[in-house]
């Protein structure tokens, strides 16, 4: 998480909810199952049955949460899915 | 065409001059799209349904956040997908028929067919997984055409049966690519050694 450079008068905690975000990877009909589970792999470095099983959960329910933190590193997460073709989001953690 | 196989530290496959003609006119067609649009204005969304689908809004619900990300990584994200898909035109047009990927080129050749698919996904209003199925029986007549055997006179849309026989040969590529990718990792697990 990153601490805040300047917290506004009266906030007692570096980071707030808001200050957190969260990339969604949506399901779309083109990206391939096997694909998917290869990229979660290689980009967020997990073994491969977490990756099917976000996968999964992409495929099944629609949309899955796939990291969370600053603006920058979810920015970075965003920008590496859609390098890979796959559909994905960002917002705010609290919204 | 034959699909990608696994050879040492190789993924093969194998397509005919005609097949590479093709496929080469549609890989070139959606580089266009990857190229810079000087008609646009930074951070802006494309208008046209299929650079969309290269680039997508990133935020939604937060137009300044999309903005944002747009004028951040935009002009990066488009060097890399033309870079990809240059690698594909490369082989597409040089007369080989043997396709030769590295393992370690495998992941952004898998990416450039996904974005190929994704315009003509988009071009064929491909959105949900039943359309994808529905796809399957378009492609039945798909490959009555390319054989020659369709009756004179049946109303066919040739150009949209064209596109649908690309992707699901597209489709079958980036599969047996990246199965060749998941049997290096499995290779990792056993420690090593071919069959």
């Amino acid at each position: 998480m990153d601490p805040r450079e300047t917290p506004e008068t009266g906030s007692s905690v570096s980071t707030r909810l808001e200050d957190v975000w969260v990339c969604i990877v949506w399901n779309d009909p083109v990206n391939l199952m096997d694909y998917v589970t290869h990229v979660f792999q290689i980009h967020f470095g997990w073994p491969r049955a977490k990756a099917e099983k976000k996968m999964l959960e992409v495929h099944e329910r629609g949309r899955s949460v796939v990291s969370s933190g600053s603006l920058e590193r979810t920015e970075s997460d965003v920008q590496a899915m859609h390098s890979f073709g796959l559909w994905a989001t960002m917002r705010r953690s609290g919204e | 065409m034959r699909a990608f196989q696994r050879r040492g530290e190789e993924a093969v496959a194998w397509l005919d001059a005609d097949e590479r003609e093709g496929l080469a006119t549609v890989v070139a067609g959606v580089r266009a799209l990857t190229e810079a649009d000087p008609s646009r204005p930074e951070g802006t969304e494309p208008e046209d349904d299929e650079t969309l689908r290269l680039f997508p809004n990133a935020a939604p619900m937060d137009q300044t956040v999309a903005q944002d990300f747009r004028q951040l990584t935009e002009p990066n994200l488009r060097a890399l997908k033309t870079s990809r898909l240059d690698a594909m035109l490369e082989y597409l047009t040089h007369d080989e028929a043997e396709w030769i990927v590295l393992l370690d080129e495998a992941l952004s050749i898998a990416a450039a067919l996904t974005d190929v698919r994704l315009v003509l996904a988009t071009r064929l209003g491909l959105k949900t997984d039943e359309d994808a199925e529905l796809l399957r029986g378009e492609l039945e007549v798909a490959d009555t055409l390319l054989e020659g055997g369709l009756p004179e006179g049946l109303d066919v849309d040739r150009e949209r049966v064209w596109f649908v026989a690309v992707y699901q040969a597209l489709t079958w590529l980036q599969h047996s690519l990246v199965a060749c990718l998941m049997d290096q990792t499995g290779d990792d697990q056993r420690g090593g050694g071919d069959e």
